[in-house]
């Protein structure tokens, strides 16, 4: 009697060991990988609404973002939905480690209302191939943050052009009374890819090129004499900023404007929250928004991602079933009315969209100009040589021509390994 | 018992039945010994050994691990070793690295040895409040290393309190973590603050250790303190230091979370503090260069084992002197 009742007992243990996991699972699970920023928190947030997944969103810093995804990669897991880089996505691509989306964008989600600039460089891979692997979940680009009555106290304009705003960033550092010590600030720390972004775009409204993406060619294009004079600008910027700005990075370029030492900053949209609420941000009744200036050109760094869906994920039917959510108008409305910027046309022109924030009627215009950079599996080792001597030459360590020339002679050399019979053909 | 006959009681036991024998006659002590500690080879044979022979044999490949996932790796002989070793690009000069490694290991080992012998002199009797001032003077070594690197950059920033300091003596602000020539003096001086107390700690260990009747016997010669410091102390507590400083130099030399935190992976401006830890890292899983990053790996790991080997002849030697 003993025996059966113990046999009875331990198979209804090890019955409930079976169910119960089952039972628990019911709904399935999916991970999202992101950089820890701003929109990472909101999506954290909305993806509790989701009825059909317990959605975990993990938000690494900056610098582990990439490695973190592609260390996860290399092991064949991690995240279902990985959030990525557009140029994180050639390296994906070539690795076989997300999904082509192609025919989910198309047929399962308005592939005709997203946003096509933003598409093909978030999404299409090669560019121009019509292979998209990713959705576009956010849409972003740089913004310039500046104090309206510091502004108002030296009889200045909001610039046009990146001159206008030197000469404004070196009045304002020179008069110790309108409220700001300091003129202008951006992260030219060399971290990811901060200086580099903070930079790029100042040397294509100058005319400049990081290289030749027909010929693969960097030497004699980047340490060109407008590369040199990109950097020598960039430097009496940087002369105009807080002490110790060569090691900003976003939450140091925040605060410089928060706290009230600086009257400029320049930053990506997606941060805008930052500046909104006056309980975190001293200055943020004092804080006006525009488009970043051009100068004989005009063009801003390209930012946002598009979300794609691993190759090793478990769950690739529930994470296409969780993009359509997510892409939804409903959705998407929560999203922009959380602070975060759509990928689709139509939300974009909403008027949820353009009254969610004081900045956002300035993104449709500044979204105009955006440009993107190289989009190869050799990125990060190209974008760790150009951190290192662009935040050098900024910062006033290092002359700017040489330090375009040690970046020229050593981005040449990674590509002249990578692709010894010239560019390869798409 | 009951149902045992006088008879049976009474014959002589001759021989042990053959079903009373243990059933694990087979199984020896070596045996038993074997079986309890195979889990635990097994699982140090696939955790240690098995990447260390992988590592190896990849160190001799042209492979991504990222890049090139979907084809298995090239054989490239030595190559990858002599790339990393002859390589003049600014970019990747492994040599910089370990000078840059060295440039922080040497100061930052003499210094804390320095300073941690000092302070285990002081500490070396008794005085009113002596388990709390050492209870205070450890806490250092126990914080979490990127705890400690994350409070010093908030320390070192162009604004922050040290520069306050600076600025208060009437010195300009310096660029603790923004000056390619600051920088490896500012992972120092994190290093130095969390690791004194452990040279402090070893040192307190070797004075306690030396036989009072050695300093009684100099006191009765009229030996002096210099004499006495000279040849009584130091030569005793010599090989505790010593250990001491193998353990700090082999560490110090992997540093990677505070430089990692105080600097990132491309070690600040310039690279100006990129240990060789760091170089690994942003080649293995910055670049993904699998192969490369092995062959950086077995690179360090030989050059730290010539360097244990140093410290522990000199070691050898010490001993050998005192017997």
């Amino acid at each position: 009697m003993f025996n059966k009742t113990r046999l009875f007992f331990s198979v209804l243990v090890v019955l409930m060991l079976v169910i119960m996991p089952t039972t628990a699972q019911d709904k399935p699970a999916l991970s999202i990988i992101w950089f820890a920023w701003p929109p990472c928190d909101l999506l954290s947030e909305l993806v509790k609404d989701y009825p059909d997944a317990n959605v975990t969103v993990t938000c690494v810093p900056i610098g582990e973002w990439r490695n973190q995804i592609f260390a996860d990669f290399a092991a064949q897991g991690g995240a279902d939905l990985p959030i990525l880089d557009s140029q994180f996505m050639g390296e994906a691509v070539k690795g076989g480690f997300i999904m082509d989306l192609t025919d989910f964008l198309q047929n399962d989600l308005p592939f005709d209302d997203y946003n096509q600039t933003a598409l093909s460089y978030y999404s299409e891979v090669p560019l121009g191939s019509g292979s998209y692997f990713s959705v576009p979940v956010i849409t972003d680009t740089r913004m310039l943050v500046y104090r309206t009555d510091v502004f108002e106290a030296n009889g200045l304009e909001v610039p046009a052009t990146w001159t206008d705003l030197l000469a404004a960033a070196q009045a304002i550092k020179a008069n110790a009374d309108d409220g700001a010590d300091n003129g202008f600030a951006s992260h030219w720390i060399n971290d990811g890819d901060l200086v580099q972004t903070a930079w790029n775009h100042v040397l294509w409204s100058f005319g400049g090129e990081l290289w030749d993406s027909e010929t693969y060619t960097v030497e004699g294009v980047l340490n060109s004499e407008i590369g040199v004079e990109a950097v020598n600008f960039a430097n009496m910027l940087f002369q105009t900023a807080p002490e110790g700005a060569a090691a900003f990075g976003f939450t140091e370029v925040v605060d410089a404007i928060c706290s009230g030492s600086t009257a400029m900053i320049e930053i990506w949209y997606g941060f805008g929250g930052a500046f909104t609420d006056s309980s975190t941000c001293a200055q943020a009744d004092n804080l006006g928004f525009a488009v970043v200036p051009g100068e004989d050109e005009h063009f801003i760094s390209l930012g946002g991602q598009g979300m794609s869906i691993s190759a090793f994920s478990q769950n690739q039917d529930a994470a296409k079933a969780f993009l359509q959510w997510l892409q939804s108008d409903e959705t998407q409305i929560k999203w922009v009315q959380g602070g975060g910027f759509p990928g689709r046309l139509s939300i974009l022109a909403s008027e949820e969209f353009l009254n969610a924030a004081p900045y956002n009627p300035t993104f449709a215009e500044a979204f105009q100009y955006v440009k993107d950079f190289w989009n190869l599996p050799e990125y990060a080792a190209m974008l760790s040589v150009q951190g290192e001597f662009l935040n050098l030459a900024i910062s006033g360590q290092m002359d700017a021509q040489e330090a375009l020339d040690e970046i020229a002679a050593e981005q040449q050399a990674i590509l002249d390994e990578a692709y010894p019979d010239g560019p390869p053909s798409n | 018992m009951a149902n045992l006959d006088a008879s049976q009681l009474s014959q002589p036991v001759t021989s042990v039945p053959a079903q009373a024998r243990p059933r694990f006659a087979w199984l020896s002590d070596r045996w038993i010994a074997t079986l309890f500690l195979a889990p635990t080879l097994l699982l140090l044979l696939f955790m240690t050994v098995f990447p260390l022979v992988w590592s190896l044999a990849l160190s001799f490949t042209e492979w991504s691990v990222t890049r090139d996932a979907q084809n298995p790796p090239v054989g490239i002989g030595t190559e990858n070793y002599i790339e990393l070793l002859s390589d003049t690009r600014i970019g990747n000069r492994t040599w910089d690295r370990f000078v840059v490694t060295g440039q922080f290991v040497v100061p930052a080992v003499t210094i804390e040895l320095l300073l941690g012998f000092g302070v285990a002199f002081l500490l070396n009797r008794s005085f009113t409040g002596r388990g709390v001032l050492m209870i205070l003077l450890l806490v250092p070594m126990m914080l979490s290393p990127v705890v400690v690197a994350l409070f010093w950059r908030f320390m070192m920033q162009g604004e922050g309190i040290l520069n306050f300091y600076v600025t208060l003596l009437g010195a300009a602000p310096v660029g603790w973590l923004t000056d390619r020539f600051t920088v490896i003096w500012s992972l120092v001086i994190v290093d130095v603050w969390m690791w004194t107390p452990f040279m402090m700690l070893i040192s307190l260990a070797g004075l306690s250790a030396v036989p009072k009747y050695l300093y009684e016997a100099a006191a009765v010669d009229r030996a002096g303190a210099w004499f006495r410091f000279r040849h009584i102390t130091l030569p005793m507590v010599m090989p505790l230091l010593l250990i001491a400083i193998i353990f700090r130099t082999m560490d110090a030399y992997k540093l990677f979370d505070q430089a990692f935190v105080l600097l990132g992976a491309g070690g600040g401006p310039g690279r100006a503090g990129q240990t060789a830890a760091l170089w690994v890292y942003e080649v293995a899983f910055s670049n993904f260069d699998t192969g490369q990053g092995s062959a950086l790996g077995y690179i360090m790991l030989v050059v730290i084992i010539a360097l244990a080997n140093v410290f522990i002849r000199v070691l050898n030697g010490l001993k050998a002197g005192q017997q």
